[in-house]
């Protein structure tokens, strides 16, 4: 098991305001994929912050991630505030797709996707990278600015950057809400494709229930709390 | 799989990043640049000015030996130890007896035997500061230099002859030695101006040694013979600090000897007052143009860190550590100061040339208008460096406070 959490919440702004997000219990396998589904707003963005170490938990009953095979107790982590070893862990086996803007302006399509591959050290290509690249189609846009790139290509490039590494974990972000639904359909069927052939653990947040479901992806719909202004995800 | 949180990670990609970043949006960087430049360049222009000028000023008192003189006045009685002393101390330039300063005169008679008296008598040596370089020293005792205002006046040059008279009264009877001189050389007007005889110091004993009632006559056969044995006490000395800064410190200990001395203490200390002002006056300017540039750098990053938070946040998610991000403003800063500094350099250098070119002509010898020593300038660099990089301290604060989720949400 890649990823086992239980009563995992966070609670965003404050006062009346305050919206709570609880992960009351979720687990993910190796290679396995599992949709958040919901409306916009109810916490699907939250929920991948915290399953990507990127906020501080507010309660986390239980959270291990085997980043490297042994599960690890990133709850513990959280406790003692290493800040440094969760940014490792963020680096080496987790990677992010946004919806839009993953990619840093002043570097090259190549040098976005070679980023965390840098920083961890890994030489810069391998026949996996290739495939990857060559499967999104992006060789030839290898030397362009982000900027030049259309809404499309930006998105491909972005999913191989947050492949290129080879984490276990991908965390999506509405990847293909940004585009028309035609080359959205295309961008995402390009990349549950990927992710299947890689093995990469995929939590995907999106609001395309029909989507999830025409696919037949294992989905974890978000549901109001019972108890305060929040949701709760339970899968 | 790659995914392996234990396997080093690379220390320096974010060198790589800050760097791109500034190619990037190399036309934001090469406004702070010039900016920078800007402010660096005058400031480096009226240091070297200063310093130049400060350089020029000391030269020329340095130049003149008598700026380096320590006058003795009055008798005293010096003795052998007195000067092994003084030729032990490292603030001595050049040292010689001298006599009572009433016998130090001498008469002398041209060829025509026309008669020119109580001409001053100074003894000199080889090293002589009032001596140019390459001027002969008397060897022998009947040997002289003339300077130039009498040697013109009595008409003669390097090779001629002369006759030396010295007078004195014994029990009421006058007397005259006369003996024969050989002028070797003609002490020019910039070094000495007034009339002189300089000559050997056995000239000045036995010549003392005469008026005195010491010795009976002084002939030429005395002259080149070895006149005078060495003296247990002298009444006086030639006394030439070795630099302007050991005057002061010549004078003070002679002072404390009970010796009465003079020096051109106020024209030395006229060169520090200005050094001292001047100092003061580009040390205020220097800290206004620094701290403005550091408040227009400053700012200038920290609307940086703003414009591009959603990049740093990116960075962040992507698993850099935060010191990284908060590195990223330093390092820039430090690369635009660093290119400010070399183009900073290269207007002065252009400046300074200019300066030597068109100004350096009213200057005497080898005065430079505008100079900056290596040490100067690798101060000049490093407070450069500093500023650029007290500037950016904000703009890494800022960028610390920056949230990875920032990345997630801002859309």
């Amino acid at each position: 098991m890649l990823l086992d959490c239980a009563d995992l919440s966070y609670t965003r702004g404050s006062g009346d305001q305050a919206f709570r997000v609880l992960i009351a219990s979720l687990t993910l396998d190796l290679g396995e994929i599992v949709a958040l589904t919901g409306e916009s707003g109810c916490g699907k963005s939250t929920a991948l912050e915290l399953l990507g170490l990127v906020v501080r938990p507010l309660t986390a009953g239980r959270f291990r991630f085997a980043a490297d095979g042994e599960p690890q107790d990133l709850a513990a982590l959280w406790q003692g505030d290493r800040q440094a070893r969760l940014a490792r862990l963020r680096a080496a086996a987790i990677g992010f797709v946004l919806q839009t803007g993953g990619l840093l302006p002043y570097l090259s399509v190549a040098g976005n996707i070679g980023i965390n591959r840098r920083l961890l050290c890994l030489p810069a290509r391998d026949p996996d990278l290739d495939a990857i690249i060559d499967q999104l189609q992006i060789g030839r846009l290898l030397d362009k600015q982000p900027a030049q790139l259309s809404v499309g290509q930006y998105q491909r490039a972005s999913i191989a950057r947050a492949l290129a590494h080879r984490p276990r974990l991908v965390l999506a972000d509405e990847p293909s809400s940004a585009l028309d639904p035609r080359l959205g359909e295309e961008v995402m069927g390009l990349f549950l494709h990927l992710v299947e052939r890689l093995g990469t653990s995929v939590i995907l947040a999106t609001h395309e229930q029909a989507r999830v479901r025409a696919r037949g992806l294992r989905e974890v719909r978000a549901v109001p709390l019972a108890d305060g202004f929040g949701s709760r995800f339970d899968g | 799989m790659a995914s392996d949180p234990a396997r080093p990670q690379s220390r320096l990609e974010w060198v790589r990043l800050a760097l791109q970043d500034l190619w990037h949006d190399r036309r934001t960087a090469l406004v702070l640049v010039l900016t920078v430049a800007a402010i660096l360049a005058p400031l480096m222009l009226l240091l070297g000015l200063k310093t130049g000028v400060i350089a020029t000023l000391r030269q020329d008192l340095l130049n003149d030996p008598r700026n380096r003189e320590i006058i003795v006045y009055g008798a005293h009685r010096l003795d052998r130890a007195w000067f092994a002393a003084m030729r032990a101390r490292a603030d001595l330039g050049f040292l010689l007896p001298r006599t009572r300063s009433i016998n130090a005169t001498i008469d002398l008679l041209d060829q025509a035997q026309r008669p020119y008296e109580a001409l001053d008598l100074i003894p000199t040596a080889p090293g002589d500061p009032l001596l140019p370089p390459g001027l002969p020293t008397p060897a022998h005792a009947d040997q002289v230099l003339l300077t130039a205002t009498l040697a013109e006046r009595i008409g003669v040059s390097p090779g001629s002859p002369l006759t030396g008279v010295l007078r004195r009264t014994r029990n009421g009877t006058p007397q005259t030695a006369r003996f024969t001189l050989t002028a070797i050389a003609v002490v020019p007007q910039t070094s000495l101006a007034r009339e002189a005889v300089l000559t050997h110091p056995d000239l000045l004993v036995a010549a003392e040694d005469y008026r005195d009632g010491l010795r009976a006559d002084l002939s030429d056969a005395d002259l080149r013979g070895g006149v005078a044995g060495e003296r247990a006490e002298y009444a006086g000395a030639r006394v030439y600090a070795r630099d302007l800064d050991g005057v002061d410190t010549l004078a003070a200990a002679m002072r404390d000897q009970g010796i009465e001395v003079r020096t051109q203490a106020e024209r030395i200390a006229t060169v520090r007052a200005f050094d001292r002002t001047l100092s003061f006056i580009l040390r205020v300017i220097a800290l206004i143009g620094l701290g403005g540039c550091a408040l227009a750098l400053g700012g200038a990053l920290w609307v940086n860190v703003e414009r591009k938070r959603r990049d740093l946040a990116l960075l962040r998610l992507f698993g850099f550590p935060n010191g990284t991000v908060v590195l990223m403003p330093l390092i820039q800063s430090a690369v635009i100061a660093a290119l400010a500094f070399a183009l900073a350099a290269l207007a002065y250098l252009a400046g300074a040339a200019a300066f030597n070119r068109s100004l350096g002509q009213n200057l005497a010898g080898q005065g430079y208008v505008c100079r900056l020593e290596p040490r100067q300038l690798a101060v000049a660099a490093a407070a450069t460096l500093l500023v650029a990089l007290i500037a950016a301290l904000a703009a890494g604060y800022r960028a610390s406070r920056i949230d990875p989720a920032e990345a997630l949400r801002d859309i």
